[in-house]
């Protein structure tokens, strides 16, 4: 199958870091309880990344956002087989494997290819759908690409970091490649003509032909490596007895058919989904991604500025006990993508206590912009006249008073448009937080997309959404400026 | 008949190997006006400075009231800080308090007045200094001699055994002058111990009952205003005071 993001190599490189974090280890277990701690929990904790129809993706029902998809009805099934209850948790595709290793979840099911890489680091089940490989080409090409011979020479897309990309470079060398991070745009460039063909696995293929009239497909007509192609469930090392049990669930799947089933109840909710792609109809996701964007950017903001006097405050101190850690903490922060660091507070933190995904996002970005804010009120402290604290301390002010009633409330003035802007990157930089599956904006974004097979038009909602945000924090704040700029 | 409110033992002070004060004997009387003159870049600031412990000395002793200040400890040295008030020459008031907060912010925060006390003294020091109709303005809106005047108001505020002044006219446009100069003239026949550092030598003559004057880190001559003025004994004292007061 073809979820395997870049996102995914950076998942696994962290994870040794992770795992020295949560003091846990992946060696296979003599006394394996991977099976009994479900049962004893009555819960089934289940990863997927709900952009990938119809292995997963959204749908409303009753008037509710709900994971659909043939992967979810494999872990109903799973789930019913071992007589717990099901919860599924979304995140980035890249972070479900991940999360298997530091048993945030018991299993990933998200489309996974068991390949030999991956199988270093985590554990697979049999495998319970082999959907194989074809090519989405535009109609109208139906004629000139008959058979997936005919594309030598054409121009060919496929998801970046995919099993479809290393195929297209093996198969295909002499065509022209390239390659991008989401299905939904490939196929937007396929329909504008800036690509003859999207390699994409057969299912994936045939719900995008199923949802638009413009499109075909073609079989690619590899032969490949069951492993290579194959989903499977994908489990922590060493957990034989959880892997028997699904095993004979995913038996049971093959036996009866039981995919064939799911992929036309999937269609179903893909038909509903495309009934009224109009943005409109979506508006509860957008609404939904609002919220939580705001959320996360107003509790980050408040903690990141406490935080923040607090650090510049240790980093200002004469002991180095204090100072050192600040600025070891402040160099490293800004010295390191965010998207590294919401991964390893959501799994590294998660792993030792037990962080719900948006309260690990809220948690990684205030500490983000903490060290950011520490830095622009040192900025701010700097530039004031070295006189304002000699006069506080002339009249024998302490250290905590001076700070509090002569430098910090002048600092802040100082560097309110600085702050400012700190806000305004918190609102947009957070949507990094998606990856760990957070249901922010950018999350809702890509769910739209997915369910709508519209390209454009819901970057469109999501611009003008950030923008009003942006522009309402801009004007709010230079109100503020002009309050306190009163004398 | 005299008593040294602070006495100054071999002070010297260093930056960066530089010596800029080269061992500072001498004694502050209380209730009386020492001034301290002398070319620029002698150390006047520094010593100043040394002696209330904004920037401590290298070396050598401030005993103030029984205690050397430069051994004392965090917590008696803030207490016997503020004993000592400063007035700057650009006067470093808070802009982001007005008037009276200026002034009250150490009596509520030091002293652990009650607002209204510390409101009540504050406006009487106000008073002194003529300010008592700017309490609720900002520092933004006031001329530099009125900043001074309240400058003084707050360092009075901590009622302080000593008060020093560096240069607390420098920064000021010359109509603005002789205001700051009547206020220091008036805590003078108060009998507060001041210590100002000036150019104002006529002020300096007229006000001080001792002077010390300055040259490359050292006290090169010490008198009373009216000998040290008339009859220099060192030849740098005569050379400066024939410059200064030739223009
Ligand atoms: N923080 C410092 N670091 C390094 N050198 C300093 C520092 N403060 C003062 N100096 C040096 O010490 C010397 C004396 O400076 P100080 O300010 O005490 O002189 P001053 O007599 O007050 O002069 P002025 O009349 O110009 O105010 C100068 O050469 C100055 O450069
Ligand atoms: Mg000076």
């Amino acid at each position: 199958m073809g979820k395997t993001k870049i996102g995914s190599m950076l998942a696994i490189l962290l994870v040794p870091f992770m795992m020295l974090f949560a003091g846990m280890g992946t060696t296979a277990s003599a006394d394996d309880n991977s099976l009994q701690k479900i049962k004893d929990a009555g819960v089934l904790k289940v990863a997927t990344s709900p952009d990938y129809p119809p292995f997963e993706f959204r749908a409303t029902i009753n008037g509710k956002s709900e994971d659909v998809g043939m992967d979810i009805e494999v872990a109903k099934q799973i789930a019913k087989d071992l007589g717990v209850k099901l919860k599924i948790m979304n995140m980035d595709f890249g972070s479900t494997l991940v999360a298997v290793q530091t048993g945030k979840v018991d299993m990933a099911i998200t489309g996974v290819n068991p390949t030999e890489e991956r199988r270093q680091s985590v554990d697979f089940s049999d495998i319970y759908y082999n959907g194989g490989q074809s090519f989405l080409i535009q109609k109208k090409d139906a004629k000139k690409y008959k058979s997936a011979k005919a594309l030598h020479g054409a121009k060919i897309g496929t998801q970046t970091g995919s099993l479809q990309q290393t195929l297209s470079k093996k198969y295909f060398s002499d065509s022209t490649l390239s390659s991008m991070e989401k299905t939904p745009n490939l196929v937007f460039a396929l329909k504008s003509g800036k690509l003859d063909a999207v390699g994409v696995e057969t299912p994936v293929a045939a719900t995008y032909v199923e949802n638009n009239k413009d499109l075909a497909m073609v079989n690619a007509g590899y032969t490949l490596d069951k492993n290579e192609t194959g989903a499977a469930v994908a489990f922590a090392k060493g957990s034989d007895s959880l892997a028997a049990a699904v095993n004979k669930s995913i038996a049971k799947i093959q036996k009866h058919h039981l995919t064939d089933d799911y992929l036309k109840t999937a269609a179903k909710y893909m038909k509903d989904n495309t009934k009224d792609t109009s943005m409109m109809h979506y508006w509860k996701y957008f609404y939904n991604g609002f919220l939580n964007t705001t959320l996360i950017a107003v509790v980050a903001v408040i903690f990141g500025i406490l935080l923040g006097i607090l650090l510049v405050l240790m980093k200002l101190s004469a002991w180095k006990v204090l100072s050192w850690p600040a600025t070891a903490y402040i160099e490293i922060v800004r010295g390191t993508p965010m998207m590294v660091q919401v991964l390893l507070v959501y799994f590294g933190l998660g792993a030792i206590i037990n962080l719900p995904a948006l309260l690990a996002g809220i948690i990684a970005v205030a500490l983000n912009s903490a060290a950011y804010v520490a830095e622009i009120i040192r900025g701010g402290i700097n530039s004031l006249d070295k006189g304002q604290k000699e006069a506080a301390q002339s009249i024998g002010l302490n250290k905590v008073d001076t700070m509090r009633f002569v430098i910090l409330p002048q600092a802040f003035k100082n560097i309110w448009p600085s702050l400012g802007n700190e806000f305004i990157s918190v609102v947009k930089e957070s949507s990094i937080v998606s990856i760990i599956g957070v249901s922010d904006l950018i999350y809702q974004l890509n769910v739209v997309r997915a369910d709508t097979y519209r390209a454009v038009a819901p970057i469109v909602v999501v611009m003008v959404i950030y923008f009003l945000m942006t522009f309402t924090l801009t004007r709010l704040l230079n109100h503020f400026e002009r309050k306190m700029n009163h004398d | 008949m005299t008593k040294a409110a602070i006495e100054l033992k071999d002070i010297t002070k260093e930056f960066n190997g530089n010596q800029v004060l080269k061992g500072i004997n001498g004694e502050i009387d209380e209730g009386q006006v020492l001034a301290i003159i002398g070319p620029s870049g002698s150390g006047k600031s520094t010593l100043l400075r040394a002696v209330n412990q904004l920037a401590a000395p290298s070396s050598g002793s401030v005993v103030f009231e029984g205690q050397d200040l430069t051994k004392a400890g965090k917590q008696s040295l803030n207490h016997l800080g503020e004993k000592i008030g400063m007035v700057f020459q650009s006067f470093n008031l808070f802009p982001n308090h007005t008037v009276l907060d200026n002034v009250t912010l150490g009596p509520r925060r030091v002293k652990k007045l009650s607002d209204e006390q510390a409101n009540q003294e504050a406006m009487h020091y106000l008073k002194q200094v003529g300010m008592e109709e700017k309490a609720n303005a900002y520092p933004d809106s006031l001329s530099g001699g009125q900043k001074q005047r309240v400058a003084i108001a707050r360092a009075l505020a901590m009622q302080p055994k000593v008060l020093f002044f560096d240069e607390p006219t420098s920064a000021l446009d010359p109509e603005n002058v002789g205001e700051v100069l009547k206020v220091i003239q008036q805590l003078a026949s108060e009998k507060m111990t001041m210590v100002i550092v000036t150019h104002e030598m006529h002020f300096a003559k007229q006000v001080a009952d001792k002077i010390w004057f300055m040259a490359d880190g050292q006290i090169v001559e010490e008198n009373d205003a009216e000998s040290l003025f008339s009859h220099p004994k060192k030849e740098k004292t005569k050379h400066f005071i024939k410059q200064v007061l030739m223009d």
